[in-house]
């Protein structure tokens, strides 16, 4: 991608607006992040995109949308409460390439915490919650609602697949932090750090 | 998205511009650039579906076989649709992208049923009660199975739903398609129609 390009959009960026950010990765591709707040929900929406293809869209979760859902597919409010309480997201994400394969596994993702930017933490995975569950003794088809609703903790989308679901996080509601997204293409590896995203919390301007 | 070509002919503008000291016109054009920009970016995050692809597996295989009761309460074999050209997509009722999937599936179903196609579709998780008082909402005419342990789900290896896979005459499978598509739209109808002539 030539630099005549980068220029014209970062400089569109400094001049008229804050929300927008252009990005290039190790090998110069392009990745374009920005966020709105929906207009309904107040919910705050992070965008990603890469000139490859990959796009990435996460979207604050407020913890009575988590108990709402779930105590209508089985769950005890008691019981979901431990898992809204956390740091949870709604996530879709795409490959929009025309022929690329992607390799996704959740489990390589990193959460920088704002105040704490040494520790490296990872996501909640769903095996974590559905042991959990067993614990509480959930019935079956509230786990299996628990287990799709999630986001698939490895996948493998090709052109046009994509995939959605939910995320969660050890982070208290007030945390703000940076995700750092990776994924490959192709066998090629690559990543790159969604900046200054936080809970849903209604005191906490994006 | 704009196209490099046409960034480099905004940026050769701006230069332009910018030597003859038009900065209100500079300004004015980076608001039109970046809003179209901003635009196009947001169009493309509300449109959750893109493409519209049916990819071939890396390996065509045997798909499993299982026998599951229907909507009517009635035990069906998979292996009684053999012959037809068979899309099963695993789906649920709190689902939205298979939500919004079902009325062009339904479409689907019966402009191709002559042509030895048919849709199954597999619901995961849910009990007959909160399927049936679901469809009663749609008009739905392909079958329904309740995979009510996902046990077929997991068999077939489904990562997430909605998934479908199209299963060829002889009970292979040979094309696989994550997350949910326009059924009617007109590259997935082109695509789905070389499947059927090629199988």
């Amino acid at each position: 991608m030539n630099n005549q390009f980068k220029i014209i959009f970062l400089a569109i960026y400094l001049i008229v607006f804050g929300n927008l950010k252009v990005l290039a990765d190790e090998d110069d591709n392009f990745i374009v992040s920005h966020w709105n707040e929906e207009e309904e929900s107040g919910a705050v929406r992070w965008f990603l995109e890469s000139s490859t293809g990959f796009k990435f869209e996460i979207v604050q979760r407020h913890p009575d949308q988590s108990v709402a859902f779930y105590t209508a597919r089985g769950f005890s409010e008691n019981i979901i409460k431990h898992y809204a309480n956390t740091c949870i997201f709604h996530t879709s994400l795409f490959n929009n390439s025309d022929d690329k394969n992607f390799d996704i596994d959740l489990m390589e993702w990193g959460i920088l915490k704002k105040n704490d930017s040494e520790t490296q933490i990872r996501l909640l995975s769903t095996d974590y919650w559905l042991d959990q569950w067993n614990k509480y003794n959930v019935s079956k088809p509230a786990q299996i609602a628990f287990k799709f609703s999630q986001l698939p903790t490895v996948q493998h989308p090709s052109s046009g697949d994509w995939f959605q679901g939910m995320i969660s996080m050890p982070l208290s509601q007030s945390d703000a932090f940076n995700l750092e997204i990776v994924w490959q293409e192709d066998n090629v590896k690559r990543q790159v750090v969604l900046e200054n995203l936080h809970c849903n919390t209604s005191n906490v301007e994006p | 998205m704009l196209s490099v070509k046409w960034c480099w002919k905004i940026y050769t503008a701006i230069h332009l511009m910018w030597s003859h000291n038009l900065k209100y016109q500079i300004e004015l054009i980076l608001k039109i650039v970046f809003l179209s920009f901003l635009f196009t970016v947001n169009s493309v995050a509300d449109a959750p579906v893109s493409k519209q692809s049916i990819k071939p597996v890396s390996q065509i295989k045997k798909a499993n076989e299982f026998t599951l009761l229907n909507i009517e309460e009635e035990l069906e074999e998979f292996k009684s649709y053999r012959g037809k050209v068979v899309a099963v997509n695993f789906w649920a009722t709190w689902c939205p992208p298979c939500r919004e999937e079902l009325p062009s599936m339904q479409d689907t179903f019966l402009d191709y049923e002559d042509q030895e196609f048919t849709i199954l579709g597999v619901n995961v998780g849910e009990n007959w009660e909160t399927v049936a008082s679901f469809l009663s909402d749609y008009d739905i005419d392909f079958p329904i199975l309740l995979d009510d342990e996902s046990e077929v789900m997991m068999d077939w290896q489904a990562y997430g739903l909605p998934t479908t896979f199209i299963v060829n005459r002889n009970g292979e499978i040979t094309h696989r398609i994550d997350g949910g598509r326009d059924w009617n739209h007109p590259e997935f109808r082109s695509q789905l129609q070389n499947i059927l002539k090629n199988q």
